[in-house]
């Protein structure tokens, strides 16, 4: 039996990964770079990727390696859509229980890499941080300053008096 | 990034486009592009507060601000019960994005003249229109469908409550035209509608319930043009029994055997109170290979209706046993007027047999019993006997048929019949022949035919199945019990008079060492 053939990743910080081609082609990005320029030995750069989040990252993609894409024609502004994926496994949960630097890193490589469900599980967490909370406590969690003036403040939420009466 | 941006005005000075770039001082949050906070802003926000939600999300930052005002994408759920100034906030917010609207008559906080108004000019936008009705006059909510285009319409939810299907003709929507070409999700209950004149074909999803105005032609020709269907669920169509469908909506004759429609995406099949005559015609022209839950419904007034049902089912057999095969619960439910409930994993398949002849009814059982795939002596069925008193002959047939570990007798606290025959019935081997104990592997029971002064039969039932030996005649002792659950079922609230005491204590002592539970709390050993 022949070994699963391979492709070698480069990090921004030019650590080198060999992975399954396989497992690198989870991302849609790299499934069209190997397409676009063929079988070649040369590592394939990721310039937006540092070595610590592609590890975490290529993590994700090995542990789903078998699982089935996501429709390319699908619409992301779908409620539909979104609502049959609400739930984070038990695995992603896990997986995604990372400091707030990596959490929002590990968002843009998905991003970036194109790698739908890893986005879809960082969006969901970071959602579920939010639920629920005043601006303040999400100010507070994510470390924002608040840059209304008062005036600036103020004039929001007297234009949406409504949302404050209930 | 542009998208989401492009063109919004804000409440409170000048924009820079600078103010939602991130610099390096920036926290960590701010790194993210808009289209992704969008993103997550879209999962975060709740049915019922979204728009709220909206508001408290702008007030974080400028850059939230900006980027959430100006992402219309965010504020097409339109729902009743968000408020007039929240409406029209999001319909202003929401430019030409496609509309969810959500309307529910008892909990909307809008006057609906108002609310049916506002929408009514975006007819064009909406994507899903969802109602849920109570009163009499409704009419006017459907004004818009009536006679307008909804061209991006992916889902319509007309919902009543019973007593409206009565009330007047069907009504025609889209002025007869045929329906929205996006239309995939159809949910009509209670609401009488002209469902020929839609035409409705490529749904992933068909709910009617109750619903006037159809015919059985309509459904099987709804059916046939969606061969990508995910969902059926018919219930409560009486009336369909009034006529069959032609044989042209079958792209070749369907007869028993010969099923005409394929149907592999489907995944969830309900048919309840529907004609055994259309229940037994539609089962044999579907095939179903992908099918995970599979629930049937049926009263079976006459031996022909049992025939016809048996018919309809005989070729999804194979499915059933898949269903099975992967099933963890199993539960047998029996209530009175002999109405059997058994749920084996996605299979659900009710049976109403009061009006059948006794023999038919276990012709009918023994059928469904045979054809789950595996023996069914070997199913670990919890036996629930609710309210139903049997002829002794019926329960030792049913005993012969099926070997439960669990059994539970419950008769209703207030207008229960108290069944006197089940729970004596257990505590010796039958009369007839083969003579056996009745479900002799029973190892949990549970029972609310408590008084106030207890129930000797409980504790004679118990006390004569733990001391039984396998017999030299080749009766084989049950097996002992190993938790009692008990719970007081009288009129009243007596569960601990000085005599239900009495009588627990005289439950452990017999009961040999199973866990004995008192209303849901297990008694101590030593009590």
């Amino acid at each position: 039996m022949s070994a699963a053939p391979q492709v070698t990743l480069e990090s921004s910080d030019g650590e080198k990964f060999k992975v399954d081609k396989e497992v690198a082609e989870r991302s849609v990005l790299i499934k069209n770079m190997i397409e676009d320029v063929g079988e070649s030995d040369n590592p394939i750069p990721l310039p937006n990727v540092n070595a610590s989040v592609l590890k975490k990252v290529l993590e994700y993609c090995e542990h789903h390696r078998g699982d089935p894409l996501p429709a390319a024609d699908a619409d992301p502004s779908n409620d539909d859509n979104r609502k049959r994926a609400t739930e984070i496994s038990d695995w992603d949960q896990k997986f995604i229980q990372v400091d707030q630097e990596m959490l929002f890193e590990i968002i843009l490589a998905a991003n970036y890499m194109d790698i739908k469900p890893l986005l879809d599980v960082g969006c969901k967490t970071v959602a579920n941080m939010i639920k629920g909370k005043t601006p303040e406590e999400i100010r507070k969690l994510f470390n924002i300053v608040n840059d209304f003036t008062p005036e600036e403040e103020a004039q929001i939420k007297k234009e949406n008096e409504w949302a404050e009466d209930r | 990034m542009s998208s989401y941006l492009a063109g919004e005005s804000s409440g409170f000075g000048p924009r820079e486009p600078a103010t939602i770039n991130a610099n390096n001082c920036d926290p960590p949050v701010h790194r993210l592009p808009p289209e992704i906070l969008v993103e997550i802003v879209h999962h975060s926000i709740e049915p019922g507060t979204c728009l709220r939600d909206l508001i408290r999300l702008t007030l974080v930052c400028k850059r939230w601000n900006i980027i959430v005002e100006g992402a219309a994408v965010l504020w097409g759920n339109i729902d009743a019960d968000e408020g007039p100034s929240a409406i029209r906030k999001a319909l202003e917010m929401a430019k030409d994005t496609p509309l969810d609207i959500t309307f529910n008559e008892a909990t909307a906080d809008i006057m609906r003249e108002d609310f049916f108004k506002s929408i009514g000019e975006r007819i064009a936008q909406w994507r899903s229109f969802a109602v849920a009705l109570r009163f009499r006059h409704w009419r006017f909510v459907l004004e818009d469908l009536k006679n307008g285009e909804a061209p991006k319409l992916e889902t319509l939810c007309l919902s009543g409550r019973r007593g409206l299907e009565g009330s007047g003709d069907a009504i025609t929507l889209f002025g007869g035209r045929s329906g929205p070409p996006k239309l995939r999700d159809v949910t009509l209950a209670y609401i009488p509608i002209n469902l020929a004149s839609l035409q409705l074909s490529g749904l992933r999803s068909l709910t009617l319930e109750r619903t006037r105005g159809i015919s059985s032609t309509d459904i099987i020709n709804i059916i046939t043009g969606s061969p990508n269907i995910e969902s059926i669920r018919l219930q409560r169509l009486e009336f369909l029994d009034a006529e069959a469908p032609s044989q042209q909506v079958f792209s070749r004759p369907a007869s028993f055997g010969n099923p005409s429609i394929q149907l592999p995406s489907l995944l969830y099949l309900s048919l309840d109170d529907i004609p055994a005559s259309f229940l037994s015609l539609l089962l044999s022209s579907i095939v179903v290979p992908q099918l995970q839950t599979f629930r049937v419904d049926c009263e079976l007034e006459e031996p022909g209706d049992a025939q016809l049902l048996l018919a309809g089912l005989h070729h999804h057999t194979p499915i059933m046993a898949r269903l099975v095969a992967n099933a963890q619960i199993f539960e047998i439910n029996v209530s009175f007027l002999a109405c059997y409930h058994i749920i084996i994993g996605g299979l659900d398949i009710t049976l109403l047999l009061d009006d059948l002849p006794c023999h038919h009814s276990q012709e009918t059982l023994d059928w469904v019993f045979t054809h789950l795939g595996k023996p069914v002596e070997d199913i670990p069925f919890h036996l629930f006997l609710d309210d139903w008193e049997p002829e002794l002959a019926h329960l030792e047939w049913l005993a012969r048929r099926i070997t439960p570990t669990k059994l539970t007798v419950y008769s209703h606290p207030y207008y229960g019949t108290d069944p006197e025959k089940i729970i004596p019935s257990l505590s010796r081997p039958t009369s007839s022949t083969p003579v056996t104990w009745l479900f002799p592997r029973v190892e949990i029971i549970k029972t609310n035919l408590v008084w106030e002064n207890g129930n000797a039969d409980i504790v004679e039932m118990i006390r004569s199945r733990h001391s039984a030996k396998d017999g030299k005649d080749g009766v084989a002792a049950p097996v002992p019990f190993r938790e009692i659950w008990l719970s007081f079922g009288g009129k009243g609230s007596c569960k601990s008079s000085p005599l239900t005491l009495e009588f627990l204590q005289e439950v452990q002592r017999v009961a040999n060492g199973a866990d004995v539970y008192w209303e849901k709390e297990k008694l101590h050993r030593s009590m």
